[in-house]
């Protein structure tokens, strides 16, 4: 249980990092360095702290609770043979709801500013994670009534041992996880961290007023959501081996492939439309719906007549 | 899609200076000036009457203050055996005085008694700065944008600039801080989170330059906060901000 | 024993006529603790026993009417007696202001009728015998009329009042021929034992749907809700809360209570109930998002949780229809559990609105904002009760909706193509709607408490006095209970849905999963305690600054007039939602006739589809065509003597030509 944990926690550190990198070395840059994200970090909580007028107490708790909901779940989530802490079933449904309890406390702190910037990112955030929920909830619904289970670690243990066709369900809902993390961390194509153009910001312009220790902590929770996906697609990607160095082995190469191809996603494609991200959203609801057919099929081997 | 533009990156190769201490830029850059010898009281009033913005000054002997100097090498244009300027780029420095090029000075140098240790503690790693536009022509802001392009790079340091000054660890101010500004610069500086550095770039910023004497100027902001770096040049080059940061946090 | 309680209750009840006005409260408080002591002994000696507990009470037209207590009767008298007590602790403080305009007489009158809902409730749901179930009931309608028209100086209140009592009749008609219907066919008396006898013989789903729609009214299903809506803003807000609370319930209790004799024809009853209560929750929280009052917003809330509830009972109908005990308790349970905890924070909701009523004098919430500061208890409050109704651990409404999720992931692995995709469907609707819920009350918390202010209106609040705050905390208190805790109500909702369900099994079994929920809900505290400790320590050593809010130092213009405004945040809904939502925006285009524009203005409101297609359009249609016709009333009596004597001729000629 502690070496699931133990990565993920490293590679919440490191992955922005690699992203960085990445990104760099395509736009022919020199780059920053792998560790410069935990160095600003550091930096941060360092620092002093500048608090608006109008905000109370809230926005100061806020990223205190926004932290403790990720890290939390992160308690959750299995990394290969090693179980996580608290699993049950139904963990996941109260995985989901954590992680949506964090982003409440977010969207209420970001509207203690009073200022039309934070409003506007609130009001998309709000927005764009209402169309997101269904994607998670339908792709854990069809998993489990693939493998007959209901908690995170017993439908990962048993979801290669059936058929080969679940492969293909599994790079589908692969697929899906990695466009629902990049909505998630407010990333290409939904948001643009880079750009601070009111028209487009999302995420970045929720945490304009944040300063010193809550911004290093809203720094670590976005590296750390990173890598509770990570560990998501790992356990999607990997099927089950009862040789724990292999899974040691593999688990940080999935997390540099997945970190590269956010690299590249970031770097390759343009921003969607504002006023189309809710469709792109949507359409990735309908996709995770074929997973669910298919699965559906796959067990009643017949169409969709009793 | 993406095959097209890796291709097109490989076309490219290596777009970034490998290393930005040690490049050195065209001779024909006008970057610290060298005074081979002092010019006589007669030429020093001729010299005076030429320069534009006043950079000339007599206090302790002949000197050219690259703090107020805009670079347009007039002095050097008519008297070649006494004053020239070389391409160095490394002109930044943390003391105004140090500013002051006198014969026989071969560098620009920096006060490292002067830091103030909390720079050193916190930003050695990490330096994130918000820029401040106080009313100039920018110049200087293009040349600042350009210290972040794939080209020089600075962000390979951790230094970057920032869209929010409660993120920001210092201020950068451009420009010669007209009164239109200095209400907002002050709110800008109030609004960014202690330890913060104050960096000027630019003759304009740093003295004022050609505007020093107009009435729409309102530099008391200067007055209240000490100044942690003085980075000269009309505009100031990429290198020498870039440089001028990495010797005020110790890299 | 018996008489001597029934007559304390009712010198009790009539004695509140006979004091002056400070103690009338007193008084009715006192006959209510008693109440509640009473109810609360009997709920006591029904869940240590095997069949219900039974206690004969009078003979009435040659029935025996006897109160029967059942887990499910016991379970609604708690929901009752918490929410009742909370209410009536609350209204001491808000009722207040209006001693000083209000008649003794008006005061009295008030707390009597105070008095015979909570008494007509606990009737309601301990009697099976049909005639005395059915005063009750009509004396449950009547006593809350006259809670709602409390400020009937405005008309808008009286006419919301009347909407009520109208329609609270069409239910009540639906239920009576329900009633008789069952009666007649069976041959027994009217009342619920017939029912049981009906449902064996005869096909369930038609007079399952007469008793869906007449309680269904109550509930406040899609497209039965239109009173509700008009009801909840009027109403003062102590009775506000206790509609919500527990009269709508009384609707699900009516609806469960028929189900517990139905065993035939349970799929189709199953998925009907499914689907409206599906279509209730989004349409609800969907129309709630485009509100300006707050009272309203909560009303559209509270239909939006029946909804909830609902899709929970549905499921259970449908588990018991496949014979799946796993997805009939937790359904079952889940649906329940939601009755107690809506009950709890919507109360919990509507008392702190009926705070910032009080100190506002608004229910516009685009004319507050800023509130945080000057009511910083009722804020928390507030937000509390808005994260439990949002579903967000660690509070309660989490826990009932883990149950019904639990019970539909369960379930779908053992289900077919069909109910596999209506399973699904329920999950997705669940998750859709507590999306929906978030975006909807991280708006109403935002605009009301954060910010800056936005009007006048909010000059003289200050904090409520703390009789008001005090019941709030206990409501808080259960809220964060039940949440951190679920595993207390396990046994006790294993109890309740065992009414229904003959194997209860899998909700015992879900004890690992509950200590599960506790413990992590334990180290989220952990982690919030280390960090804000840490946090605490560092602002000792670190440096902090307090300014405005950064606004990129634009210094033309006052900030609060640059925050986001309620139809700002719900922009993306009303795009989306264009048809339902019904938003219409007024507004002059601004014209190119100077240099400098001219004023103009911009006003949006919205309307309820169900209400304008439903109600006010027959309505309205029919009142017209009746205008016609009153041009025969001329008041003149010598018309009414011709109309009379023409009616006579008429009826002589057609029985002359023996047409009749």
């Amino acid at each position: 249980m502690g070496v699931g944990l133990v990565l993920i926690l490293i590679t919440s550190l490191i992955f922005p990092g690699i992203v960085s990198v990445v990104k760099a070395k395509v736009a022919a840059r020199k780059g920053p360095r792998v560790m410069q994200h935990f160095y600003d970090i550091i930096k941060l909580m360092k620092k002093g702290n500048v608090y608006s007028r109008t905000t109370g107490f809230l926005f100061q708790l806020a990223p205190i609770i926004y932290f403790s909901t990720l890290l939390t779940a992160v308690f959750f989530i299995p990394v290969g043979n090693y179980k996580a802490l608290f699993s049950f079933e139904g963990d996941f449904v109260m995985f989901a709801y954590l992680m949506a309890s964090g982003r409440f406390i977010m969207i209420i702190a970001a509207m203690d500013t009073g200022s039309g910037f934070e409003g506007m990112g609130a009001n998309r955030e709000a927005f764009y994670s209402l169309l997101a929920e269904p994607v998670f909830f339908i792709i854990m619904g069809s998993i489990a009534l693939h493998t007959g289970h209901n908690s995170f670690y017993d439908i990962f243990s048993s979801l290669y041992v059936e058929s080969a066709l679940t492969y293909f369900v599994s790079a589908l809902s692969i697929y899906l996880i990695f466009w629902l993390s990049m909505i998630e961390n407010s990333r290409l194509p939904v948001d643009d961290p880079n750009t601070h153009l009111e028209l487009t910001m999302v995420h970045e312009v929720m945490v304009l007023d944040h300063s010193g220790f809550e911004l290093g902590l809203i720094q670590l929770a976005g590296g750390l959501k990173f890598a509770i996906f990570g560990s998501l697609i790992f356990n999607l990607v990997l099927p089950i081996q009862n040789n724990y160095f292999v899974q040691l082995a593999f688990f940080p190469i999935v997390q540099i492939i997945y970190a590269v191809l956010v690299a590249f996603v970031e770097s390759f494609r343009a921003r969607n439309k504002m006023m189309r991200n809710a469709q792109w959203i949507i359409t990735l609801s309908a996709l995770s719906i074929v997973v669910f057919l298919t699965i559906l099929i796959i067990h009643e081997k017949v169409g969709m007549l009793p | 899609m993406i095959i097209k533009e890796l291709k097109i990156l490989r076309q490219h190769g290596i777009q970034y200076v490998p290393d930005l201490k040690t490049a050195v830029l065209t001779p024909l850059f006008r970057g610290r000036p060298v005074i081979k010898e002092d010019p006589t009281d007669q030429e020093t009033e001729k010299i005076k009457k030429l320069c534009p913005s006043n950079a000339i000054t007599t206090e302790d002997g002949f000197g050219i203050d690259i703090g107020k100097c805009v670079f347009c090498k007039e002095c050097a244009l008519a008297y070649p055996d006494k004053i020239a300027f070389t391409n160095d780029y490394k002109i930044a420095s943390n003391d105004k005085n140090n500013l002051i090029v006198r014969k026989g000075d071969s560098e620009i140098k920096f006060n490292e008694n002067i830091v103030r240790p909390e720079v050193r503690k916190l930003f050695k790693n990490a330096l994130k700065l918000r820029q401040v536009s106080a009313g100039g022509d920018n110049s200087c802001e293009f040349e600042l944008y350009a210290a972040g392009n794939v080209n020089f790079d600075m962000g390979r340091y951790g230094i970057e600039f920032v869209a929010s000054p409660r993120h920001a660890d210092g201020i950068v101010i451009t420009g010669p801080i007209t009164e239109n500004m200095s209400e907002a610069l002050q709110i800008c500086w109030d609004a960014s989170p202690g330890p913060k550095v104050l960096i000027l770039v630019g003759t304009d910023a740093i003295s004022g330059g050609m505007f020093a004497d107009s009435h729409a100027v309102n530099r008391k902001f200067l007055e209240k906060y000490p100044v942690d770096l003085y980075v000269p040049g009309n505009p100031a080059h990429p290198l020498t901000f870039i440089n001028g940061v990495l010797r005020l946090i110790g890299k | 024993m018996k008489e001597i309680i029934f007559i304390i209750i009712t010198f009790s009840a009539l004695g509140i006529f006979t004091l002056p006005k400070r103690s009338q409260y007193y008084q009715m408080l006192v006959t209510q603790i008693f109440l509640i002591v009473v109810t609360g002994y009997l709920m006591y000696l029904s869940f240590n026993r095997i069949g219900p507990l039974q206690i004969y009470l009078f003979e009435l037209i040659g029935n025996d009417v006897s109160l029967v207590i059942d887990s499910l009767s016991a379970f609604f008298i708690f929901v009752i007696n918490i929410t009742i007590l909370t209410g009536a602790l609350y209204s001491k403080g808000y009722l207040k202001p209006y001693l000083r305009d209000k008649t003794r007489l008006e005061m009295a009158w008030h707390y009597f009728n105070f008095l015979l809902l909570h008494i007509s409730m606990l009737m309601v749901v301990m009697l099976r015998e049909g005639i005395s179930f059915l005063v009750f009931w009509e004396l449950m309608s009547v006593a809350a009329f006259f809670l709602i028209i409390f400020e009937s100086d405005k008309q808008e209140n009286k006419d919301a009042g009347i909407k009520f009592l109208i329609q609270m009749h069409v239910a009540f008609y639906f239920i009576i021929t329900a009633f008789i219907i069952c009666s007649i066919a069976t041959g027994q008396n009217i009342g619920f034992d017939s029912l049981e006898q009906y449902f064996k013989t005869y096909p369930s789903f038609p007079v399952f749907l007469l008793f869906f729609i007449g309680f269904g009214i109550k509930a406040g299903f899609i497209p039965l809700h239109t009173w509700l809506i008009h009801a909840h803003p009027a109403a003062p807000s102590h009775i506000s809360g206790i509609m919500s609370g527990v009269i709508i319930k009384m609707g699900i209790y009516g609806i469960v209570r028929v189900l517990t004799y139905i065993h035939s024809d349970l799929m189709p009853i199953g998925v009907f109930i499914l689907i409206i209560s599906i279509i209730s929750g989004i349409f609800g929280v969907a129309i709630a998002i485009v509100q300006h009052d707050y009272k309203k917003l909560l009303a559209y809330h509270s239909i939006e949780n029946i909804g909830i509830i609902g899709i929970g009972i549905g499921i259970g109908v449908m588990g018991l229809a496949i014979n799946n005990p796993v997805l009939a308790s937790l359904g079952f349970a889940g649906g329940l559990l939601h009755v107690l905890n809506h009950a709890l924070f919507k109360s919990l909701l509507f008392y702190t609105a009926g705070s910032i009523y009080q100190q506002t004098h608004t229910r516009n919430i685009e004319n507050l904002g800023g509130l945080m500061k000057k009511m910083p208890a009722t804020a928390v409050l507030f937000l509390l009760g808005a994260a439990a109704i949002s579903g967000l651990p660690p509070f309660n409404g989490f826990i009932s909706e883990f149950l019904i999720y639990t019970g539909l992931f369960k379930s779908l692995m053992v289900s077919d193509s069909i109910l596999s995709v209506t399973l699904l469907a329920g999950i997705v609707a669940l998750a859709v709607i507590g999306g929906l819920a978030v975006f909807c009350f991280t708006k109403i918390f935002s605009i009301i408490f954060l910010g800056t202010v936005r009007s006048d209106k909010t000059r003289h609040s200050h904090e409520v006095r703390s009789s008001m705050l005090f019941p709030k905390f206990i409501i808080g208190i259960l809220i964060i209970a039940i949440g951190v805790m679920p595993f207390l109500m396990l046994r006790p909702m294993a109890f309740v849905a065992g009414v229904i369900v003959d194997d209860t099994s899998s909700l015992r079994d879900m004890a690992g999963t509950m200590s599960g929920i506790s413990l992590s809900l334990s180290l989220l505290i952990v982690f919030i305690g280390i960090l804000l400790l840490i946090k605490l320590k560092l602002s000792k050593v670190r440096h902090t600054d307090i300014g405005p809010t950064w606004g990129c130092a634009y210094t033309g213009s006052d900030p609060a007039l640059h925050q986001y405004s309620a139809t700002s945040y719900a922009e993306y809904i009303i795009m989306k939602a264009r048809l339902l939502v019904g938003v219409k925006k007024h507004f002059r285009y601004l014209t190119k006739e100077k240099i400098f524009p001219s004023e103009t203005y911009f006003k949006t409101e919205s309307s309820d589809v169900f209400d304008d297609n439903l109600i006010s359009r027959p309505v309205g249609g029919l009142l017209s065509f009746m205008e016609k016709i009153a041009v025969f009333q001329t008041g003149n009596i010598q018309h009414y003597l011709l109309y009379a004597i023409v009616f006579v001729i008429v009826i002589t000629i057609i029985s002359i030509f023996g047409i009749i």
